[in-house]
């Protein structure tokens, strides 16, 4: 019943691990050029698995290069743009802060950035392809893996690259980012959050159309019958008088559907299948947000998809990318922790900890009806207290982070 | 998991996020779905604070309860202590005065049997009534061995000492610096300034050379 591991830095509150983990929102967040593309991943670390886990016969140099060497080995598989030596080096100067590489250029000259936190119960890699040539979305497009021949004039052309943008390359093998995915299968922990963000310069005029992005997202087939009469109208027309204004429609159409799939998660995403879209201004940047809300009796796993369109510089639009990188993994990590000793088939953990408050209410109430001076049912009730407290797996004290028990329980 | 539900709160806050018509914002989506949960941990954090605190607060108030009845209870018996020490010195004052009639008639009756040797040997007072003479050398003598008995009861002090003793003895019993601890006491513990023997001899010795106990080179 009680098995379940407390979580390392409940022992540690204030080491160094607790330190670091605490100022984990400091860490400076990277450049990023629009238009770009990012994986953000976080790792839950049980205590079997965690290299900062105290243990017997441990020495955490030889834990930390151990485990170094299994993300690397985990990465290889799919990308050999490092060498091991210079990833453990850099890592091992790195520790306990963040750390990010270089990992070339990739088709058009885009950058390819490794990013790696450590954190004390989890750890975080985020890939981040950007500083493309060319704003130009079908280059950007062919760079990633799209191969099939783009033709401009093709009124199907703006649908498959946008498709592809949006929802194509997380899942193309070919793709660097693909690929990364993939090897994100086999890496050390649990994944608990995946956060996929594009980012785009230049296309805020489509956002801020919201009425017709709300009605897009409302009624798709309405959507549908009026964009292929639009394609038809565009193939319809030899002279190509009207085809620029058609191809701008129908590329902002395009934009906006497959944004729209982009943010609609399928039913295996997480334990719900209700996803919610967000649509804001952070930072005087334009957020489309989308995530499906955990819900109580399995928080685990959860992937958020964002779409971030922002003309300012590069370490703006990167503090921008970051925050909301951060926040999601604060909430993930609340989550998690929420989510420990609940049984994922029974959900027995969060039934334990609906009990107990029934059970705390009703030793509430019996306290207040025994009279002052009556010393054996005070002494019942610090052990009822202390009973309420254990049937909870892992205890309740932990779960609920109360550290100063004056009471002889 | 206040560990980082705290600061999620604190830095959505730092992202000056403003609300598009019709759309929710990207905080509100927070506190609608993912708050929601930690709330229903924190009113359970919340119901068990306010029962440890109650319990706790009902441990501190019979603890001082028993605590005040102690001390009541020690204040008591000091007070017995006290009234049981002042019957102790009415007796021993009465018991001096007894002794020292004692010592009187002792001297009387003891020079009363003794005086025609002394009178054949070396005093010479005939000119005097016989009898009032007798009389007169019995007082003398009485008053002579009353005079040795007083300086004895001077030198012990009769029953002060034990008042002395009982009075040290502090009405709480949690700051009891008046009384005799183990470290002190005993033959030759501790150092020989600590000693009974020391203290006995420093008490005899002030008194003897008649220095003041608040001699500076006493306390060092």
């Amino acid at each position: 019943m009680n098995n379940i591991a407390v979580p390392a830095r409940l022992y540690t509150p204030d080491t160094r691990l607790g330190r670091t983990a605490r100022i984990s929102a400091l860490r400076p967040a990277y450049p990023l050029k629009a238009p770009a593309i990012a994986v953000h991943q976080l790792y839950y670390l049980p205590p079997g698995v965690n290299p900062k886990y105290p243990r017997k016969g441990w020495n955490i140099r030889t834990a930390l290069l151990d485990f170094y060497s299994r993300i690397y080995k985990g990465l290889y598989e799919y990308t050999n743009l490092i060498e091991k030596s210079t990833f453990l080096e850099k890592l091992e100067q790195a520790y306990p802060n963040s750390v990010i590489f270089g990992l070339g250029t990739v088709g058009h000259r885009g950058r390819f950035r490794l990013r790696i936190d450590f954190y004390s119960d989890t750890w975080a890699m985020t890939f981040v392809l950007d500083r493309f040539d060319t704003p130009e979305i079908f280059q950007i497009a062919e760079s990633l893996g799209l191969t099939s021949g783009l033709d401009p004039l093709d009124p199907f052309t703006y649908a498959k690259v946008w498709e592809y943008l949006f929802n194509g390359v997380w899942s193309d093998r070919s793709s660097p980012i693909g690929s990364i995915i993939q090897a994100s299968d086999n890496m050390i922990g649990e994944k608990i959050y995946d956060g996929r963000t594009v980012v785009l310069d230049g296309y805020r005029g489509y956002l801020r159309d919201i009425d017709t992005l709300a009605r897009d997202l409302q009624g798709a087939s309405k959507h549908n019958e009026e964009i292929n009469a639009l394609r038809s109208q565009l193939e319809d027309d030899k002279a190509g008088v009207i085809s620029d204004t058609l191809r701008k429609r129908i590329s902002a159409f395009d934009f906006l559907v497959t944004l729209k799939g982009f943010i609609d998660f399928s039913a295996s995403v997480g334990s719900s299948s209700v996803s919610e879209v967000v649509l804001c201004s952070m930072l005087h940047g334009d957020v489309l947000f989308g995530s499906a809300p955990p819900s109580a009796d399995n928080a685990r796993s959860f992937q958020s998809n964002m779409y971030v369109d922002c003309t300012r510089n590069s370490h703006q639009l990167g503090r921008l990318v970051r925050r909301v990188h951060v926040l999601e993994e604060l909430k993930a990590s609340a989550l998690i922790d929420h989510d420990n000793g609940i049984d994922p088939d029974t959900g027995q953990g969060f039934k334990d900890i609906k009990k107990a408050e029934r059970d705390l209410g009703k030793l509430w109430n019996d306290i207040n009806e025994m009279p002052f001076d009556d010393d054996s049912g005070l002494a019942n009730a610090a052990k009822k207290l202390s009973d309420i407290s254990l049937s909870v797996d892992g205890g309740l004290i932990p779960r609920l982070g109360i550290w100063s028990i004056m009471l002889p329980l | 998991m206040e560990y980082y539900v705290t600061p999620l709160k604190e830095r959505m806050s730092d992202l000056r996020i403003y609300r598009y018509r019709r759309w929710q914002p990207y905080d509100e989506f927070n506190r609608r779905y993912v708050f929601q949960i930690f709330d229903r941990i924190q009113r359970t954090q919340r119901i068990f604070d306010h029962v440890r605190r109650e319990l706790e607060r009902r441990y501190l108030m019979r603890s001082m309860a028993s605590t005040d009845s102690y001390q009541k209870l020690v204040e008591e018996n000091t007070r017995k202590m006290e009234a049981t020490t002042r019957s102790i010195e009415k007796l021993q004052r009465g018991a001096t005065m007894v002794s020292c009639l004692a010592a009187f008639f002792t001297g009387f009756f003891a020079s009363s049997g003794s005086l025609p040797t002394l009178k054949a040997s070396f005093i010479n007072i005939s000119e005097l009534d016989p009898l009032i003479e007798e009389l007169l050398f019995s007082l003398m003598s009485g008053f002579f061995v009353l005079v040795i008995f007083s300086v004895f009861i001077f030198l012990f002090k009769g029953g002060r000492k034990t008042r002395k003793i009982t009075q040290r003895i502090p009405a709480n019993p949690l700051g009891a610096r008046g009384l005799p601890s183990r470290g002190r006491g005993g033959l030759f513990a501790g150092s020989c300034r600590r000693g009974f023997l020391a203290r006995l001899l420093r008490s005899r010795r002030s008194w003897v050379t008649c220095i003041p106990r608040s001699a500076p080179w006493r306390t060092r």
